[in-house]
């Protein structure tokens, strides 16, 4: 038999037979009191409303006595309740939805408020301290006293890398608008010109380079407040060593080091030189708030005519580049990395460094 | 004769409109959630095609109607697990950047004292021209 006759004779049955209360309408009227479809009523109106009018056609229809119809109504009544719980589900999801997004939106709000606080008030604490360092390593110390010519020979040496130091924080001051660094410029090339005796030279260098210190810290101090986010020296750090440069950070702000970069005896650049100077000349373009202090280091006094064409060769070569500004300063021997008796001291020693020196610390 | 076209053309439109959505359920990532209510509409849709065999017209329709209100069941069932997928992710979200408001909250109150600390020791150094009061670079606890 087929099912489409057994649907007929189904119904035939189903038509001359007393009908039995489909079960279907009592589980409908169950699921219409259930918890879930309560809160349907709320969230869910219309669905909820559907559903008891298919009910209320069910039973219209058992009454009448069309059990086929009473059956299927019922179960489409029984469908539409689970339907409105459902739909009633969906309405508290979105609701949950909703508030997420507005919890997430206000939290991170806050968050990004209180981490822009912070990045100020650690600015301004990290100033503080830097200023008290730099406050009391400019306190005197307890004077020098004469000692062996040996001794006074390795001060006066001491004295003046210490005074080359200042000159470098000094001129990395004037860079970044320090009013004061110009004029302990001069005081530093007249010590320089004549130090005098080495222990008292050697606490007077100490003082200077103190003094130059606090002239650089003061210097970035307005910039730090003003934009403590934005001291960019990591970035460039991180340029310059995707560049292979192989950078530092120091007081001044981030170094490359260019090691023997001149033909000897000589202020011509090498070719090697000249290409990664044109590089760096574009990175400083591209940098444009890190003024750069060239500073030429030799291995042998070659004379300050030399080093200053030296530097200035340099400097050149950045401007072509792209820097906007760019400084120079010889300190001669005065600091070398190794000691110019050691083996290889020389290439060690004659070097240029390009300091991009940052404007906030 | 209008009005049982137009009852032809409603069943007709629940048919087609069911199979499409079960169709769409099925193919939807999370149509497993809705296993059941896609059974039930499936099944509604076969009774429904018996009855049009056996030439029972109305009943199929209404059967048809039963399909497609299963087959909208299933449909938001599947819509509705998405919906919590996402509640449930922006939640945690909330509830991390709330974690985190709070230890960034705490930081900065460590930061405000760690500054405090530091005025106060370069006050007292430039007031008595000597080592201060209290040692900003010391008494930080770690922090820098």
């Amino acid at each position: 038999m087929s099912r489409a006759r057994a649907w007929v004779m189904a119904a035939l049955v189903g038509a001359c037979a007393s009908a039995p209360r489909p079960q279907v309408l009592d589980q409908a009227a169950a699921t219409a009191r259930a918890p879930a479809l309560v809160e349907a009523q709320q969230l869910a109106p219309q669905a909820y409303a559907h559903a008891q009018k298919l009910e209320r056609r069910a039973e219209q229809a058992h009454a009448d006595g069309d059990a086929a119809s009473a059956q299927i109504l019922g179960e489409h009544a029984l469908a539409a309740y689970e339907h409105a719980a459902i739909l009633a589900r969906l309405a508290k999801a979105e609701q949950r939805l909703g508030q997420a997004r507005t919890d997430v939106a206000k939290t991170g709000e806050a968050l990004r408020q209180i981490e822009a606080e912070q990045r100020k008030v650690a600015a301004l604490a990290e100033q503080l301290e830097l200023e008290l360092k730099v406050a009391r390593d400019a306190e005197p110390l307890s004077p020098s006293e004469p000692a062996s010519a040996e001794r006074e020979a390795a001060r006066l040496q001491a004295a003046k890398a210490l005074l080359a130091q200042a000159r470098l924080l000094c001129a990395s001051a004037a860079l970044v608008g320090s009013a004061d660094a110009g004029k302990q410029l001069s005081v530093i090339a007249q010590l320089e010109g004549s130090p005098g005796r080495p222990h008292e030279a050697l606490d007077r260098a100490r003082a200077e380079r103190s003094t130059c210190l606090q002239a650089l810290t003061l210097a970035r101090r307005d910039r730090v407040l003003a934009a403590p986010a934005k001291s960019g020296a990591d970035a460039l750090l991180s340029k310059l060593s995707a560049a292979g440069l192989y950078p530092f950070r120091d007081d001044r702000g981030v170094v490359v080091t260019l090691h023997e970069p001149f033909a000897a005896g000589s202020s011509e650049l090498k070719a090697p030189a000249r290409q990664r100077l044109l590089e760096l000349g574009q990175v400083a373009k591209a940098h444009g708030d890190f003024p750069v202090l060239v500073v030429a280091h030799s291995a042998r006094a070659a004379g300050v005519k030399q080093e200053d064409a030296r530097a200035s060769a340099v400097a050149e070569i950045l401007r072509e580049g792209g820097a906007p500004k760019v400084d120079t300063v010889s300190v001669g021997t005065a600091l070398p990395v190794l000691d110019p008796k050691a083996r290889d001291a020389a290439s060690r020693n004659e070097r240029v460094e390009i300091v991009f020196v940052a404007p906030a610390g | 004769m209008c009005g049982g076209a137009a009852l032809a053309i409603a069943a007709r439109d629940d048919h087609a409109s069911a199979s499409a959505l079960i169709g769409d359920v099925q193919k939807s990532p999370q149509g497993a959630v809705a296993g059941e209510p896609l059974g039930k509409a499936k099944g509604a849709l076969a009774r429904a095609a018996d009855a049009r065999a056996a030439g029972e017209f109305a009943r199929a329709e209404m059967l048809e109607a039963l399909a497609q209100e299963w087959a909208e069941t299933a449909r938001d069932l599947v819509r509705v697990a998405e919906v919590e997928r996402q509640a449930s992710e922006l939640e945690k979200e909330a509830l991390d950047l709330q974690t985190s408001r709070v230890r960034a909250q705490a930081l900065l109150e460590e930061t405000v004292a760690r500054r405090a600390r530091a005025e106060q020791a370069l006050r007292s150094f430039q007031q008595d021209g000597g080592a201060p009061a209290v040692d900003a670079g010391t008494q930080t606890g770690g922090e820098r």
